[in-house]
């Protein structure tokens, strides 16, 4: 029959492979065996990774006995590799042939140290083929082991160049580390030789030391030269987390020396003693930006804590008149109105040209006569993050947003400022004024302009957060009720803070329920849950969802959390409302 | 200028250019030859299938080139397939299979994903057995080899 051909074709059965979840892909492979050819590489391909539907992370499966017994049995399948630390030791007799990328992280319990090291050691020196290690571990793993295997690798693969580039390490990425600079120079510089191999880095909390116990400011001008041995590399993605605590001196020198960078991440927060020289380095980053240090640098997060305005402004301007920036992140508040003006009216201006992505977060200063300059002069803006932006009323003139190109907005709630030919696909608005933190019933807010989500045709995504629940701001008529138009799909909603005791359960919908059911087009609601509150959904509002919105054919919640339910009552409630095709109930 | 198509039984269609060149494959033929009057042969293609296919690349003529997603999650989601797409996919197996098959020969990246997406929401939430009634599969597992499958998959389960 014509379909089995179908599905016999790799290219096809892969792609229907990457749309099913985890449990639907160990069905498949008890279909029949032609079946379980198909689908149990998909199956066994990233094990432990998975993190369908977004933002749910699952911790990686427990290995008992069992699991080990089918990894081993599988273990030519598997690519990728993602377990709790806690399991390490339980890795000690499997070995994955074609295993390229591993990462380690604590869970729950955590493993004795030393026993989680040699574990992880061992486990990295038998896998020769690791090309991405990841690693979250508050110890020092002996970088040696990797240096080693890099230079065996090398001698192995003399002569053939080609096999060495698809052997060698990529990316490493390393948190909450130590990371031991005298063991890079040793072993003839093979671990300085790794680093420079590599094209992607990213370090997190991560300390170097030449020896394990010394302080790292008094080691910090000796580093200075020990950096130089990473000219030349290849790295071209580098994140650099609130490393070195005591200076920032050694995230420059690795900066200044990765010369083919695309994108760079650089956090340094928390850290109030920062001294003047340090604050240099921010004017080190400008001047680089002006020799054309970093040539292909089009992508920068920057949140530095102690910069001052006029420093960030010096970046940006020296940004805007050298690199062709697609994607600037600027944090922290002391990006002010020097940053602002330069990131408007500087001189160079070619970012303004040519940026695509634009998030200014946690900036009280910028203001919406800023907004909206940005949205007039950068022609190629598709996604702009601002959610604290004050004097809204400057917003009010659609015109800007006409021809803009922009999918992705994330601005203040009461923003009636959107323009009738938008092409946007995602709309959040934050309220600046709820903590979310906030038990207390916030005050209340005025509902956004109703035709605000009338005049948006594109508009798939609407989310709420941090917004007022009672009162809020669905909006009065269904959004998107025009034949042509695409139907609003996904929703988040805040969850419902009010005491259990307290009202009924169609009280606590009572803000919802009459525009609810107005939002005919909506299918998916997803459930906003701040971990802070802790509160969510329980049962009895899921059932009363569904039963007064039929159109829904997605609920995300969590009711299990509050133990509201035992899973016995979420099954009969699941066979109760039948499980379509495409229905998705996610209960945790 | 509109572009001539053969379909396998020697149908012919005549669509733009744009509309035409939706798919890959014939975009790069156009390419290679040049402008030229001198249908395309689609050999692989009914003539059932090409107009089913030919409606989709009408319908979404204007849409932008799809990017990539940047995310490295290994597991997309099959539940966002837009109105239209899904009343378009609204047909009987044997026909979307067929559509599926010219996606991927005629190298539509959009309509492979798509129907793909609603292979894999049919498979979604179905047992083995359902799974094999919906496909019409006979079971040649014994029930040892079924038993072990299950302790081997046990993981993935609620997954």
């Amino acid at each position: 029959m014509v379909y089995i051909t179908a599905l016999e074709l790799p290219e096809i059965s892969a792609v229907v492979g990457s749309y099913l979840p985890l449990g639907s892909l160990s069905r498949c492979t008890l279909v029949c065996r032609a079946w379980r050819r198909r689908f149990l590489p998909d199956l066994w391909r990233n094990f432990g990774t998975q993190n369908y539907f977004g933002g749910r992370n699952k911790p990686p499966p427990a290995l008992s006995v069992k699991v080990l017994a089918a990894l081993e049995k599988h273990a030519s399948l598997v690519r990728q590799l993602h377990i709790q630390e806690y399991f390490l030791v339980q890795l000690q007799s499997i070995y994955l042939p074609n295993l390229q990328s591993l990462s380690v992280a604590p869970y729950f319990a955590a493993l004795d140290q030393q026993e989680a090291q040699t574990a992880l050691e061992d486990l990295i020196e038998r896998h020769d083929r690791l090309q991405i290690l990841g690693i979250e571990n508050r110890n020092t793993l002996r970088m040696q082991i990797v240096w080693d295997i890099e230079t065996r690798r090398k001698t192995a693969s003399d002569g053939d160049e080609r096999f060495q580039e698809q052997q060698q390490l990529r990316t490493l990425s390393v948190h909450d580390h130590v990371l031991d600079a005298q063991e890079l120079c040793m072993n003839k510089n093979a671990g300085w030789d790794l680093l420079r191999g590599l094209e992607t880095l990213s370090l997190t909390r991560t300390k170097w030391t030449l020896t394990k116990d010394d302080s790292v400011s008094l080691s910090s001008l000796l580093l200075r030269d020990h950096f130089s041995h990473l000219r030349n590399n290849r790295i071209q993605s580098l994140s650099l987390i609130d490393c070195q605590p005591q200076s920032t001196d050694l995230d420059f020198q690795i900066i200044t020396h990765c010369q083919q960078l695309r994108s760079l991440t650089w956090h340094q927060r928390g850290f109030d003693d920062w001294q003047d020289e340090s604050l240099d380095l921010v004017s080190g980053m400008a001047k680089g930006l002006a020799e054309r240090l970093w040539p292909y640098l089009d992508t920068i997060e920057l949140c530095l804590k102690n910069a001052k305005d006029d420093q960030y402004a010096e970046v940006i301007e020296n940004l805007g008149r050298h690199s062709p920036l697609r994607s600037l992140t600027m944090s922290k508040t002391t990006f002010g109105p020097k940053s602002a003006q330069a990131l408007l009216y500087g001189q160079g201006g070619r970012h303004r040209a040519s940026l695509e992505k634009l998030y200014i977060r946690y900036c009280r200063s910028v203001t919406g006569a800023m907004v909206h300059q940005v949205l007039c002069s950068f022609t190629k803006l598709t996604t702009l993050q601002a959610p604290f932006i004050t004097e809204l009323d400057v917003l009010q003139d659609p015109k800007p947003w006409v021809c803009l190109g922009m999918k992705d907005l994330k601005v203040c709630l009461y923003v009636p400022i959107l323009g009738a030919d938008m092409d946007l696909n995602t709309i959040t608005v934050v309220d600046p004024t709820v903590p979310v933190t906030s038990k207390s019933l916030p005050p209340v807010v005025p509902r956004p302009s109703t035709a605000l989500l009338d005049r948006i045709a594109t508009l798939t995504r609407l989310e709420l957060l941090n917004v007022a629940c009672r009162d809020t701001v669905v909006p009065p008529r269904a959004p998107l009720t025009v034949q042509h138009r695409r139907p609003t799909d996904c929703w988040t909603v805040p969850p419902i803070q009010l005491d259990n005791d307290e009202g009924t359960v169609s009280d606590h919908f009572s803000g919802y329920s009459g525009s609810l059911t107005r939002l005919g087009s909506l299918k998916r609601l997803r459930e906003f849950i701040p971990t802070s509150t802790g509160h969510c959904w329980t049962m009895r509002e899921a059932q009363w969802m569904v039963e007064n919105w039929p159109q829904l054919v997605s609920l995300e919640c969590s009711p299990l959390l509050d133990n509201q339910m035992t899973s016995e009552e979420v099954s009969l409630f699941l066979e109760q409302h039948g499980v379509e095709d495409n229905y998705d109930f996610l209960f945790d | 200028m509109p572009v001539t198509l053969t379909s396998l039984d020697n149908q012919e269609f005549k669509v733009d250019k744009e509309v035409a060149e939706r798919s890959i494959l014939i975009k790069n033929m156009i390419e290679d030859v040049g402008e030229s009057d001198a249908p395309i042969p689609l050999p692989n293609v009914s003539a059932a299938v090409l107009t089913k296919v030919i409606e989709y690349c009408e319908h979404h003529r204007n849409d932008p080139v799809q990017v990539q997603d940047e995310t490295d999650d290994p597991r997309k989601r099959s539940n966002d397939i837009e109105e239209w797409d899904m009343k378009f996919m609204q047909v009987d197996q044997e026909m979307l299979f067929e559509i599926i098959l010219a996606a991927n020969y005629l190298d539509i990246k959009p309509l492979l994903d798509v129907g793909c997406k609603t292979v894999a929401n049919i498979i979604k939430g179905k047992t083995p057995e359902e799974i094999r009634k919906a496909f019409n599969i006979v079971n040649d597992f014994t029930p040892e080899e079924e038993a072990q499958i299950k302790k081997e998959n046990e993981w993935a389960e609620d997954r």
